[in-house]
C-alpha cells in the first residue's frame, strides 16, 4: 500500500531528477575516470602508463608507506598468467621508491605455500636487494585487524592485514585471468588477497557481492592491472590459454580499470563486457566506480 | 690436551653439528649438501633396514665408514659423536649432577641385555619388522629434535617476535613487518617426550644407564671395538686404588684395574683424569685383542632365546591387522614411499621427513595402522597439504623409506585420490558459489560443470580421477566446517619400488588444460548457473531458490509403478 506521503515523496523526487538530471550529465562528463593503457615491453609498462596519469608522486608522497597488493597465490611461472608479472612489480616498486616512498611491502594472502610461491612466481627474485622493499605473504592471522565495513551487503566485518591500514597508498597490481567462480579476476577480486578469512565470502554469503564490498573498506589508491599474460581459460590456477596482450591498465577507479580489461581480451573465447561480470557490476552498482567504457577518458600510449 | 677435555670439544663440536643439519633440514635443499649424512651413520640400521627390506640400500653403505673407524680407534661413537649420548651427558649433568644414586658394585651380567636387544632385533628384521625406533640412537635423537625440542622453539621464537613485533616496527625495524618463524604441530609428540624422558631417568640409576644396558647400536659397535688400535693404558705405577673404576661412565674398568674391557670403553678419559698417580694414559697399543676382549657373555641358550623373543614380537607386530589392511582407506604415505611391507621395514621413524616437510602435513602415525605403523610419517590432508613444488622428504631419508626423486617425478607421483562428499559440500547441497577446490587444485583434477539436478541448475565440483594425484590442496581448503567436503583416500595409490613414475598417458593428460572453455554458457559471469539471457541485468538469477517450488522447472511427477503382474 503506498500512502499518500510516501506517494508525494517519491513524485517529488522524481520531479527533481528530471529537473536535474541535464545537470547530472554535464557533472559525470566532467569527472570521467581516466584509464591509461600501455602497451610495449613488460620493464617499460609501468612507466608508460603512469606517464599517462601524471607519474607516481601523484599517489605516493615522500615518507610513505605503500602497499603493493600483487597476485603471488600461485607458484607458477609468469608465463602462465596467474601471478602479477615479476618486471610489472618490480618496475611499480622502483617508481613508488622514486616518488619518495619509504617502504615498499608488496603483499599477498597466498593459496599455495606462501616461500615456495615466492620463489616460483619470479617475483621474490626480481625485488631482491631492493632497498626499502619487502615481500610479506601473510599466512597467519596475526598479521590481520578485524575492520568492520560499513554498507556491506554481504561482508559486515572481514580481517585486514594490518598492513593494509597502517598504510599510506595502496598499489593494486593484479594479473588479468580468468575465475572459474568469479568469471574474471582482475583488480576488485585481487583484493581478496588482503583479507584473512576468504573460505567465509564462499560458505556464507553471496560471493560475487562479497568481492565488491570489500571495495567499501580497501580503497587502491591506483589499480594497475598486468595484462603481460592474460590467462583466457581456466583460471585462477592455470594452465590455460594465454595471450600475450603486452599491456597494462591503470586507473584510479578500481571499478573502471577492471571493466576496461574485460573489453581487451576474448575471456573464453568469447566477447564480455564489465557489465556482464557480476562482481564489477555489483561494485559499479553501489557506486565505487564507472563501469561503462563510453564514460570513461580512455588514453592510451 | 688431556683426552677428555679433547672429547668434550669433540663432543659439542658433533653435537653443534648434528643441530646445525637439523635446523638447516628445510625446503629448499639449496647446497646440495646430504641432509641425512649424520642420520647414515648408523651401522645396525644398515643392516636392520637390509636384512628386512631384503635388498642392498646403497645410501646406508656410508654406515661402513664408521664401523671401519670403530674397527681402527674403538667404540670412540658412544663418546664422542652420538647425539642422543650427549644429550644424556648434558641432562645428567642439568637434572641429576651430584643427586645420583650412589652406585654400588655394578652387576657385570646385566650388560649382556643390549647383546639380547641386538640379537632380538636383527632377528626381528628377518620377519620385515623395524624395531629400531625405540633402539637406534640416530632414530630417538632426531625424533626428539622433531617432535619435543623444535615445536616449542618455534612456539618461543614466533612468540617473542608477535610480543615486540609492533615496538619493533615502529622503531624502523622494517624487517619485522613479516617476519615469522611459523609454528610445527605434531601428533604423539607427548609419546616421544615420555618415551625419551624415560630414557634421561635412568640416568638416575646409573650414570649412561642408556649406553650400558640397552642401547643395541653400541653393542653392535662393541663387537668391532675390542680390536682397536687405540686403547687404555695402565703403567705399573698404579696403586690399586680403584679410582678409575668408579669415574668410568661406562663402568669399562675391570675389576683389576690395569684391565680394560675393551667392549665397553668408549675413550672417553675420565679415568685417566681421576688417576692420582698419572699411571693411566692412552695411546696405540698396537692392533689385536686387549686382555679382556672377548667377554660377550652371550651363551648358546640366551642366544636363541633373544632370537626366539625378537622373531616372535615380530611375528605379533605383523599379525596385526591394520598394518596392511589400511582399512580406514585415509592413511597416505608421502611421495615416493616404497610399497608397504619394504616401507616399514626401512623406515627407522628418525621424523626427519616431517622435520623438513615444508607445509607439515606429514605427520607421525599413532595406532591407527597398528603398533607398526608408530611414529610412521603420512599425510593428514585437512591440517596442510603436500606442496607439489616440494620433493624434500624423500632427499633426507637415510634408509630411502621415502625414494629420493627428482622434482619432475615427484609432480607424478599418486598417493591417493580424493573423493567428494557431495552431502557436505556447499556447492553440491546448497548452490553456493564456491569452487576452491578447483581454484586451488595444482593438478586441474577439479572440473566445475554445470548440473541439474533436483535441486536447481548449478555449477558443480567434479574429479578427475586421472588428473588428481591425492596432493590434497582441497582437502585443506576447503570452506566447509570441520571434516573437509572433499577428501583423499588411498584409492589409485602409486607405491613403486624403482622405476619412473611419468609415464605418457599421465603426461598427455597433463598437456590437455582448456577443459573449462565452454564453462560459461551464461552472458554474466560469476552467476553460477546458465542459461541467462542476455542483455538485461535484472535477469541474471537463472536458478530457482530451493525455498520456492513454485519456481523450480516443472518436472512429471513420478509415477507409481505397480509392481509386474499386477493391475489397478
Amino acid at each position: 500500500m503506498i500512502s499518500r506521503r510516501d506517494f508525494l515523496k517519491t513524485g517529488s523526487a522524481a520531479a527533481a531528477t528530471a529537473a536535474f538530471s541535464s545537470v547530472n550529465v554535464l557533472a559525470e562528463e566532467a569527472k570521467k575516470p581516466v584509464v591509461a593503457v600501455a602497451k610495449g615491453k613488460p620493464e617499460e609498462l609501468v612507466k608508460k602508463v603512469m606517464s599517462l596519469l601524471g607519474g607516481m608522486q601523484n599517489f605516493v608522497k615522500k615518507g610513505d608507506r605503500v602497499v603493493l597488493k600483487a597476485n603471488m597465490g600461485f607458484p607458477n611461472p609468469p608465463e602462465w598468467g596467474t601471478t602479477t608479472h615479476p618486471a610489472i612489480v618490480r618496475a611499480t616498486a622502483e617508481l613508488c621508491l622514486d616518488a619518495g616512498a619509504s617502504r615498499v611491502i608488496i603483499i599477498d594472502n597466498p593459496l599455495r605455500d606462501g616461500k615456495v610461491c615466492k620463489e616460483k612466481s619470479g617475483i621474490g627474485a626480481a625485488v631482491e636487494n631492493m632497498k626499502g622493499v619487502v615481500i610479506a605473504l601473510l599466512e597467519d592471522p596475526k598479521f590481520y585487524q578485524d575492520t568492520p565495513v560499513p554498507g556491506g551487503k554481504q561482508l559486515k566485518t572481514t580481517a585486514i592485514a594490518k598492513e593494509v591500514l597502517r598504510a599510506n597508498a595502496i598499489i593494486n597490481v593484479p594479473t588479468a585471468k580468468s575465475h572459474s567462480a568469479t568469471g574474471v579476476s582482475l583488480g576488485i577480486k585481487n583484493l581478496m588477497g588482503v583479507i584473512w578469512d576468504r573460505k567465509v565470502m564462499h560458505e556464507q554469503m553471496e560471493l560475487n557481492q562479497a568481492i565488491a564490498d570489500l571495495l567499501l573498506v580497501i580503497k587502491p589508491t591506483l589499480t594497475i592491472v598486468d595484462c603481460v599474460y592474460a590467462l583466457l581459460t581456466n583460471g585462477p590456477g592455470g594452465p590455460g590459454t594465454t595471450d600475450e596482450l603486452n599491456k597494462v591498465v591503470a586507473s584510479t577507479d578500481p571499478v573502471a580499470a577492471d571493466s576496461y580489461t574485460v573489453s581487451l581480451a576474448r575471456w573464453y573465447n568469447r566477447e564480455f563486457k564489465g557489465a556482464q561480470v557480476k562482481h564489477i557490476k555489483n561494485a559499479y552498482d553501489m557506486g565505487l566506480g564507472q563501469i561503462d567504457i563510453d564514460k570513461m577518458d580512455v588514453k592510451i600510449i | 690436551m688431556k683426552l677428555s677435555r679433547f672429547r668434550r670439544i669433540t663432543q659439542a663440536t658433533t653435537f653443534l653439528l648434528f643441530i646445525v643439519i637439523f635446523l638447516f633440514t628445510q625446503y629448499p635443499n639449496a647446497t646440495k649438501f646430504p641432509l641425512d649424512a649424520f642420520l647414515r651413520l648408523d651401522p645396525l640400521v644398515a643392516v636392520v633396514a637390509m636384512i628386512g627390506a631384503r635388498a642392498l640400500i646403497t645410501t646406508m653403505l656410508w654406515a661402513g665408514i664408521l664401523l671401519v673407524l670403530t674397527l681402527v680407534v674403538g667404540r670412540f661413537f658412544c663418546g664422542y659423536v652420538c647425539p642422543l649420548g650427549t644429550l644424556i651427558d648434558f641432562s645428567d649433568f642439568a637434572f641429576f649432577g651430584k643427586k645420583h644414586k650412589k652406585e654400588t658394585v655394578d652387576p657385570k651380567p646385566n650388560r649382556r641385555v643390549k647383546y639380547f636387544v641386538l640379537i632380538g632385533v636383527v632377528a626381528a628384521s628377518l620377519l620385515g619388522a623395524n624395531f629400531l625406533a625405540f633402539f637406534s640412537p640416530l632414530s630417538i635423537a632426531p625424533r626428539v629434535f622433531t617432535h619435543v625440542l623444535f615445536p616449542p622453539l618455534l612456539w618461543l621464537l614466533t612468540g617473542t617476535t608477535d610480543l615486540l613485533r609492533p615496538l619493533l616496527v615502529n622503531m624502523g625495524f622494517d624487517v619485522f613487518t613479516e617476519l615469522d618463524f611459523g609454528r610445527v604441530y605434531f601428533d604423539t609428540g607427548i609419546a616421544t617426550a615420555v618415551f625419551f624422558a624415560v630414557i634421561i631417568g635412568a640416568n638416575y640409576f646409573r650414570k649412561r644407564f642408556w649406553c650400558r644396558y640397552v642401547c643395541p647400536t653400541g653393542a653392535f659397535l662393541s663387537l668391532f671395538s675390542r680390536f682397536g688400535v687405540f686403547k687404555r693404558k695402565v703403567s705399573d705405577s698404579c696403586i690399586d686404588c680403584k679410582l678409575c673404576m668408579s669415574k668410568c661412565d661406562m663402568r669399562a674398568v675391570d675389576s683389576d684395574p690395569r684391565n680394560t674391557i675393551l667392549s665397553e670403553c668408549t675413550l672417553c678419559g675420565d679415568c685417566q683424569d681421576a688417576c692420582k698417580k698419572g699411571s693411566t694414559t692412552f695411546g696405540m697399543a698396537g692392533f689385536g685383542f686387549g686382555k679382556l676382549n672377548a667377554r660377550l657373555n652371550v651363551g648358546r641358550r640366551t642366544f636363541i632365546q633373544s632370537t626366539a623373543a625378537g622373531l616372535l614380537l615380530a611375528a605379533t607386530v605383523k599379525a596385526g591387522i591394520q598394518s596392511f589392511k589400511n582399512i580406514q582407506g585415509r592413511f597416505i604415505r608421502p611421495p615416493g614411499s616404497l610399497p608397504e611391507s619394504e616401507f616399514l621395514a626401512r623406515c627407522i621413524r628418525c621424523g626427519e621427513c616431517m622435520k623438513v616437510c615444508k607445509t607439515n602435513t606429514l605427520q607421525p602415525a599413532d595406532l591407527e595402522t597398528g603398533f607398526e605403523g608408530l611414529w610412521t610419517p603420512h599425510h593428514i590432508m585437512r591440517h596442510a597439504p603436500c606442496e607439489k613444488e616440494c620433493n624434500m622428504c624423500g632427499y633426507v631419508c637415510p634408509t630411502q623409506a621415502i625414494r629420493a626423486l627428482p622434482l619432475e617425478e615427484k609432480k607424478f607421483v599418486k598417493i591417493g585420490t580424493v573423493v567428494i562428499d557431495r552431502h557436505r559440500c556447499i556447492a553440491w547441497e546448497q548452490e553456493k558459489l564456491c569452487l576452491i577446490c578447483a581454484e586451488i587444485c595444482p593438478f586441474n583434477a577439479i572440473e566445475m560443470r554445470i548440473v541439474d539436478n533436483f535441486r536447481g541448475m548449478f555449477k558443480r565440483p567434479f574429479v578427475v580421477e586421472d588428473k588428481c594425484t591425492g596432493c590434497g590442496y582441497c582437502e585443506k581448503a576447503c570452506p566447509v566446517y570441520g571434516r573437509s567436503a572433499i577428501e583423499v583416500y588411498s584409492i589409485g595409490e602409486e607405491r613403486k619400488r624403482s622405476g619412473s613414475y611419468i609415464t605418457e598417458t599421465k603426461k598427455k593428460l597433463r598437456e590437455v588444460h582448456d577443459m573449462h572453455e565452454s564453462t560459461y554458457d551464461a552472458d554474466l559471469m560469476g552467476s553460477g548457473g546458465a542459461g541467462a539471457p542476455s542483455g538485461s541485468p535484472s535477469s541474471v538469477v537463472p536458478k530457482a531458490p530451493p525455498t520456492s517450488p513454485a519456481a523450480a522447472p516443472a518436472r512429471p511427477a513420478p509415477v507409481e509403478e505397480l509392481p509386474k503382474g499386477f493391475t489397478d
